[in-house]
């Protein structure tokens, strides 16, 4: 009687024990895998962006991204669809080590590769409520290179992090996170201005995994300061193709 | 070296080769795409006392015969109206704007046909864009004509590229050849350095008549960004020598900043010196701002203001853009001279109006 009641006990605390175990990570070591959570060096993405405004009108663009890393991570984006902005593409050469970052623009109706500011990463792209580094959420880019991470809640299903912001590029004051951890990819992520106040909900859904990679195959974004939003469906994804970095060049730019 | 009949067979043979490819081809559309654009504007030139009705339809369409070849074309059908004094004036015109091959060969691209340059950096200045002239019947006056040319950009490497030019005077016919050299990426600046030779875009008025001097030019251009804020910057510099005795040799400078604000205002500042051939003529010194923004979604107003600092006269561009639907544009937009003076150039860049324009894109 005695030894099963200390099986028992001993089969209680384990299971009590259980939901805690991950509370062995800290915040910056749930980022680590999250980023883990993609492996792969390209990707090859056919994305659909839906904009809606306050009143609910909606414009569509439909984009192809294409990233390969390396010394020098490079991605280029081609837009297909509206008409009026079809052919536009976007070059983006970010040389970590020596903290150097091009970006070119080819417009069609100059037939023209021109150079571009790195300011003009300020704002949002192209029109939808997502600023250039918030990119990195469907990118699967550094987590760690823009935030350090603090655990603030926990139970068996998901981690509530608490995001401070160390790359002086993001323009929130804070961020925070809700991580599942069947998955370790990001549910929700909220945004802070710098007044405090709750600028952005980005809710991630429609989970997959594609040779071993995790992502989100539909992300939306809305600014609750104006009402907008705007929703992005990752159409065709292709982790780790053959992409030929001459692509990722101007001159290729200029053939399109 | 005067060759207008060479360029005129050019033009011949080109237009001939790509329609004759094109009709090749046209069964096969997987690799083609067609898009347009059909806008229509009401404008009210203030000086003339006169309403326009300007209309367009412009097509463009490409076709890669394989990968290393293909052809584009861009046609536009316009109708013009004017109502001045309860007379009516109506033209119709069908222009080809650009139609050009491109070929592709491993570290060279060929371009042949009537095609568009963008040599330079600053904003709509452009003292380096040796070939293409203005073109006067666009709302926008920095809009530019298309010339008959041959291109070949030569990349040894995706940091440097060297392209050479012979083209076709859009005037004259007499053909033009130009050399330019590109390094990008160089400490996180894009510069080339370039040489002319050919005639100038700017007519000179002579007792005989207006004539386009001969000359040759030397010019360099850079674009890149200063300090850690990302801040643009861009500079364009021109020499011309001139060969006839009575003109004199020229300087031309830009040199501008532009940037982007987390709220998505963009500003962009630039100022022109233009030294003029003639010795009688002072020099042009320019200012030019701009701001722009979107607003409520979709919508986009831009603001663009000219200053001519020697005579202190000013032209101020405001236009509003909004996106009633996806592809649907309503454009409403003013030119404003204010402390107008006769002798400044501004004047032959703009004239007063008032517009409201209708676009449609498919």
């Amino acid at each position: 009687m005695f030894k099963k009641i200390v099986i028992f006990t001993l089969f209680l605390s384990l299971l009590l024990v259980q939901p805690g175990m991950a509370q062995d990570l800290d915040g910056n070591q749930v980022l680590e895998k999250l980023e883990a959570s993609r492996k792969a060096e390209s990707h090859q993405m056919t994305m659909v962006m839906e904009l809606y405004s306050s009143s609910g009108d909606m414009r569509s663009r439909e984009l192809n991204n294409y990233r390969l890393e390396g010394e020098v991570e490079r991605s280029l984006m081609q837009f297909s669809e509206p008409a009026d902005i079809r052919g536009t593409a976007f070059l983006l050469l970010d040389d970590r080590e020596n903290e150097q970052e091009d970006m070119y623009l080819y417009l069609p109706a100059m037939s023209a590769v021109r150079k571009i500011s790195g300011s003009q990463k300020n704002g949002n792209f192209v029109g939808s409520d997502l600023s250039y580094n918030d990119l990195s959420i469907f990118s699967g880019a550094n987590f760690q290179d823009n935030y350090q991470a603090e655990i603030e809640v926990e139970d068996s299903e998901i981690i509530e992090l608490h995001l401070e912001i160390i790359d002086p590029d993001i323009d929130y004051s804070y961020g925070r996170m809700w991580v599942r951890k069947d998955l370790w990819l990001a549910e929700k992520i909220e945004y802070y201005d710098q007044h405090q106040r709750l600028l952005k909900v980005i809710n991630l859904s429609e989970f997959d995994e594609i040779e071993g990679n995790r992502l989100a195959r539909k992300i939306e974004i809305e600014n609750v300061q104006k009402g907008s939003r705007t929703v992005l469906k990752m159409a065709e994804v292709e982790f780790n193709p053959e992409l030929d970095p001459n692509i990722f060049t101007t001159r290729y730019l200029q053939r399109q | 070296m005067k060759t207008p009949r060479l360029f005129s067979q050019i033009r011949g043979t080109v237009l001939l080769l790509i329609l004759g490819v094109s009709l090749l081809f046209s069964l096969n559309t997987a690799a083609a795409s067609l898009r347009g654009e059909f806008k229509t504007s009401l404008i009210y030139e203030k000086q003339a006392e006169r309403w326009q009705d300007k209309s367009f339809l412009e097509l463009d369409y490409q076709q890669d015969i394989n990968f290393d070849l293909n052809y584009y074309l861009k046609g536009r059908f316009s109708l013009e109206s004017y109502y001045q004094n309860d007379e009516k004036k109506r033209e119709t015109d069908f222009e080809i704007r650009e139609a050009y091959l491109n070929y592709y060969t491993d570290s060279i691209d060929w371009r042949l046909g009537r095609q568009n340059f963008s040599w330079g950096s600053s904003y709509n200045l452009n003292p380096l864009n040796y070939f293409n002239p203005p073109d006067q019947n666009n709302i926008d006056p920095f809009n530019r004509k298309a010339v008959d040319a041959l291109r070949a950009d030569y990349y040894p490497n995706f940091e440097w590229q060297l392209t050479g030019v012979l083209s076709s005077h859009a005037e004259t016919e007499e053909s033009q050849t130009a050399l330019r050299l590109m390094r990008r990426r160089w400490r996180g600046y894009d510069i080339s350095a370039s040489i002319f030779s050919g005639n100038s875009l700017m007519e000179i008025s002579s007792p005989r008549g207006g004539y386009y001097p001969e000359l040759n030019k030397f010019g360099i251009d850079l674009k890149g960004d200063l300090g850690s804020q990302n801040i643009g910057l861009f500079s364009e510099f021109v020499f011309s020598d001139y060969r006839a005795d009575n003109l004199e040799n020229t300087n031309e400078l830009i040199i501008g900043i532009d940037y982007k604000f987390e709220n998505n205002l963009y500003l962009l500042g630039q100022y022109y010196y233009q030294q003029l051939p003639l010795t009688q003529l002072e020099e042009n010194q320019l200012l030019m701002l701009r701001a722009e923004k979107p607003f409520a979604a979709f919508h986009n107003w831009e603001v663009n203001l000219l200053s001519d600092l020697k005579t202190g006269m000013t032209v101020l561009r405001p236009k509003i853009n909004f996106s009633l639907q996806q592809g649907l544009d309503l454009e409403t937009g003013a030119v404003i001279k204010l402390d107008e003076k006769q002798r400044s150039r501004l004047n032959q860049l703009n004239q007063e109006m008032i517009y409201v324009s209708l676009s449609k894109y498919f």
